[in-house]
């Protein structure tokens, strides 16, 4: 069993405090292991993309064939580090330690995953539709996975809706990626002032290297991806809490519904 | 809310301590079981055992279909998220 300062409690003061926050804490409290795990999961794929943004700067992005490629197996990679990582949020948000159903459904895991990314990359292409179910629906398959009885896919299928369906579940993605966003215009907002004034003004220098690397956009292109990576993180790790969140209203709502039904009975 | 007072549908002399969850009958002490924090009679027990059998009865082919699907596609997966990072980069190369 955890130790209870290792375990989640998703009603612990009063009102839910929402599931970002919860992630957030867990993220903070379990940084000797998460952050060097996540780290594990995203390196192959970041040191891929470093070739390709450089590709994408000079305007080559046709030479990127087997980076691409290479990309492929880098995100399977990410996809079971991650899937590890959400196993153990599993564990303090459950208590089961015990159970180590990972290993036998990491397959469909990595299928279900490779299916949605194809939702992910081609659904702003297509269907003018941002990946954003794709984002919900990948962060909530391993705890989809590991909570179902077997791989039926009416098993998979209730809480997968569920989690989509869940308008709260949307809201933690919007401020995730508002968040983002805020914090990347920031970072590029001071890299640019940075370039114009302080450089120039302050400094005294007129560099210009370092004024075009600051303005370039493979170092925008980078910031972007070691910021994302951050926000991926919680975003994985909230996930699992917000699954567990949208199945305890759920249950909740059904069994408040049953006992009305038994009070009408008895009445 | 008051509730009337009623009897154990097996034993009528006995006062019921509850409702099974499932059958809706009255049950007394001895023909309640508790399970997962709620009460049941003996046939509702039965009926929740049958209903969690085939909620959770594996028949490989019809249960599975979705996953075997998914895999006899990935390869087709695997070359759409291919081009698709290909057109990605394409149109950021572009605009970058």
């Amino acid at each position: 069993m955890p130790k209870p300062q290792d375990t989640i409690d998703l009603q612990s003061n009063g009102d839910f405090a929402g599931s970002l926050d919860a992630g957030l804490e867990f993220i903070r409290a379990h940084a000797a292991w998460t952050v060097p795990m996540y780290v594990l999961a995203v390196a192959p794929a970041a040191l891929l993309m470093l070739p390709i943004i450089a590709d994408i700067a000079v305007h080559r992005p046709s030479d990127t064939t087997l980076y691409c490629w290479l990309l492929l197996p880098a995100m399977v990679w990410r996809w079971c580090i991650l899937a590890i990582i959400q196993q153990r949020v599993r564990w303090a948000v459950t208590g089961k330690t015990n159970d180590h159903l990972l290993k036998r459904r990491l397959f469909p895991l990595i299928i279900l995953r490779l299916t949605l990314a194809v939702w992910a990359v081609w659904g702003c292409w297509l269907l003018l539709v941002p990946g954003f179910p794709a984002l919900i629906l990948g962060a909530l398959v391993a705890p989809s996975l590991l909570d179902a009885p077997g791989l039926s896919f009416k098993h998979i299928r209730r809480p997968l809706l569920l989690g989509l369906t869940s308008g709260s579940t949307w809201r933690q993605l919007c401020v995730v990626l508002l968040a983002f966003v805020v914090v990347y215009v920031g970072i590029i907002g001071m890299l640019d002032i940075f370039a114009d004034t302080v450089i120039p003004s302050f400094a005294g220098i007129s560099d210009l290297h370092l004024q075009l690397l600051l303005r370039s956009s493979a170092l925008k292109m980078g910031m972007m991806l070691f910021i994302w990576m951050g926000f991926d993180l919680l975003w994985h790790v909230s996930s699992v809490i917000q699954y567990y969140y949208t199945q305890s209203r759920h249950t909740g709502a059904d069994i408040q519904f049953r006992l009305n039904g038994l009070r009408e009975k008895a009445a | 809310m008051a509730l009337k007072k009623t009897f154990c549908l097996n034993h009528p002399d006995r006062p019921a301590i509850g409702i099974c969850v499932i059958t809706g009958q009255a049950i007394c002490e001895e023909c309640s079981t508790r399970y997962e924090g709620v009460n049941y009679s003996r046939e509702g027990l039965r009926i929740l055992q049958a209903r969690r059998k085939a909620e959770n009865a594996v028949r490989w082919w019809p249960d599975r279909f979705w996953l075997i699907v998914c895999t006899l596609l990935s390869p087709l997966s695997v070359l759409l998220v291919y081009f698709g990072f290909r057109a990605l980069i394409f149109f950021m190369g572009l605009r970058s």
